[in-house]
């Protein structure tokens, strides 16, 4: 190995050699994507990049969500279309008082009570103990949920079946063929127990816990027009119907996705010193959806 | 002039960013192209980071930080792309290689074989490392601003990448010593 005792010339020369150009194919592919995919406002407090480890350990945040597409139960009345159809048994609006009506893209540290949201229209309620982020995502929603007792948990699910195409369905995964006369959407909220032992927060969609509602194919459009699904390009490791486990782009993140094939994607990025437990994990994996 | 750029892209300007991708792209790509060792997956990094660039451009503080933070969201991009590999890999069979079907008698070919197969026992950070210090040649400080970490840090991990890659040579050295023994 005498040959390579001088390693850092060595590896002047090796690294050297090797493409320099990028092909036109593949510049273009990539300026096609930017052209479909929004900036994230500067005022989102969390970030997902550009973290700093204290940030991230001070947060120990979990995130998740996404979902193109949207709508419900209120929205269908607008649009002059009959009334939704709903799957789930209707259950009692929190009881607890609501502290404040909020638009999206704040921050809200609550104490104890319920949240009041409008979501593209849809009345929407969040109750429960801890810090929650409320942030546009495309069509959807992005609910972060720091819980203050256990210094971390979220988890959180907004689904939607049967999108029409969009401009990125290429990044979602999104099953092929002609858009559906409907769609299906669903809000639905677990428990994340391994982590925090409890719920952090119930979510409830128009008054019901778990909503499916059937809305007309082109609501998507009507309902938020400028919204896209390319809000998750950077869960571009979905692929087909299979589940797995990735670390996060942070080196102490990890990131779960399931059902991608279903449009639905779950991603939790601990920020913590920990990574999620294996018995979350396997709970996550193996969560199925659907009515 | 680059910091009106960033500025503008910042505040929307597809434009202003697509010059950005345009110039810096060629880079991005070789960086990614020496740390992942393949094409494809380097130009899918790096549409991902300019994606992810483009995203969250806004909250760059700092425009004149922009070329440190692209190579950092590039570098982050390499691992997810590396880690992804390893994810979706679990099938694919490691055959040994057996080298040419015609010996080439070019010493220069085999140190360069010897060289790629040494580095890609590398894990994914201490090629980012090697990259950036031997391809772009940023020194420690300069990698440790790139990378986020501090400067002592990125000596440390420096001075272990370089050492990973003399293991990893003489490794490659015995097992192909092996290998000879077994065939003759």
């Amino acid at each position: 190995m005498n040959r390579h005792n001088d390693i850092a010339g060595t590896l002047d020369q090796f690294l050297e050699d090797g493409p320099e150009r990028v092909s036109d194919h593949a510049l273009q592919r990539a300026l096609d994507a930017i052209d479909r995919t929004p900036q994230r406002h500067r005022r989102v407090p969390w970030r997902f990049l550009d973290m700093t480890p204290v940030t991230r350990l001070a947060s120990a945040a979990v995130v998740a969500v996404l979902a193109i597409g949207g709508l419900l139960y209120v929205v269908a009345p607008r649009l002059g279309v009959g009334p939704p159809v709903a799957t789930t048994s209707p259950t009692p609006p929190a009881s607890r008082a609501p502290c404040v009506a909020e638009p999206v893209n704040r921050q809200l540290l609550s104490d104890d009570c319920t949240y009041e949201i409008d979501l593209l229209g849809i009345p929407m309620s969040v109750a429960g103990t801890g810090h929650f982020i409320f942030e546009e995502r495309g069509a959807g929603m992005n609910l972060t949920g720091i819980d203050q007792a256990t210094n971390g948990v979220w988890v959180g699910i907004f689904r939607v079946r049967g999108i029409p195409s969009s401009p990125c369905a290429d990044a979602m995964s999104e099953a092929p063929g002609a858009a559906p006369s409907t769609s299906t959407a669903y809000i639905d909220w677990l428990q994340a127990s391994p982590l925090a032992g409890r719920a952090i927060a119930d979510v409830t969609i128009g008054g019901l816990a778990g909503r499916r509602i059937d809305v007309p194919a082109g609501w998507l459009e009507s309902a938020a027009p400028s919204a896209t699904a390319c809000d998750m390009l950077w869960l571009s490791y979905v692929e087909g119907d299979s589940s797995f486990l990735s670390r996060g782009d942070a080196q102490d993140a990890r990131i779960t996705m399931l059902d991608s094939d279903a449009g639905v994607i779950v991603a939790i990025e601990h920020f913590a010193d920990e990574l999620p437990s294996e018995a979350l994990v396997e709970q996550l994996a193996n969560i199925r959806f659907g009515p | 002039m680059d910091r009106d750029l960033v500025q503008q892209a910042q505040r929307g300007d597809r434009e202003a960013f697509g010059v950005l991708a345009r110039t810096r792209a060629d880079q991005l790509f070789a960086v990614a192209q020496r740390i992942l060792r393949d094409v494809d997956r380097a130009e899918d990094s790096m549409q991902q980071a300019l994606v992810i660039a483009w995203r969250e451009l806004p909250r760059l503080r700092d425009p004149d930080r922009f070329d440190a933070w692209l190579t950092r969201l590039l570098v982050h991009a390499c691992y997810a792309e590396a880690r992804r590999k390893r994810e979706w890999g679990a099938n694919v069979r490691l055959l040994p290689v057996d080298g040419p079907a015609v010996p080439d008698a070019s010493e220069e070919v085999a140190i360069r074989d010897e060289l790629e197969r040494g580095f890609r026992r590398l894990p994914p950070d201490q090629r980012a490392l090697l990259v950036l210090h031997h391809y772009l040649g940023l020194a420690p400080g300069e990698i440790a601003e790139t990378l986020g970490i501090a400067a002592g840090t990125a000596r440390s991990r420096l001075h272990y990448a370089h050492r990973a890659m003399r293991a990893a040579l003489e490794a490659d050295a015995r097992s192909t010593a092996v290998a000879k023994r077994g065939a003759s």
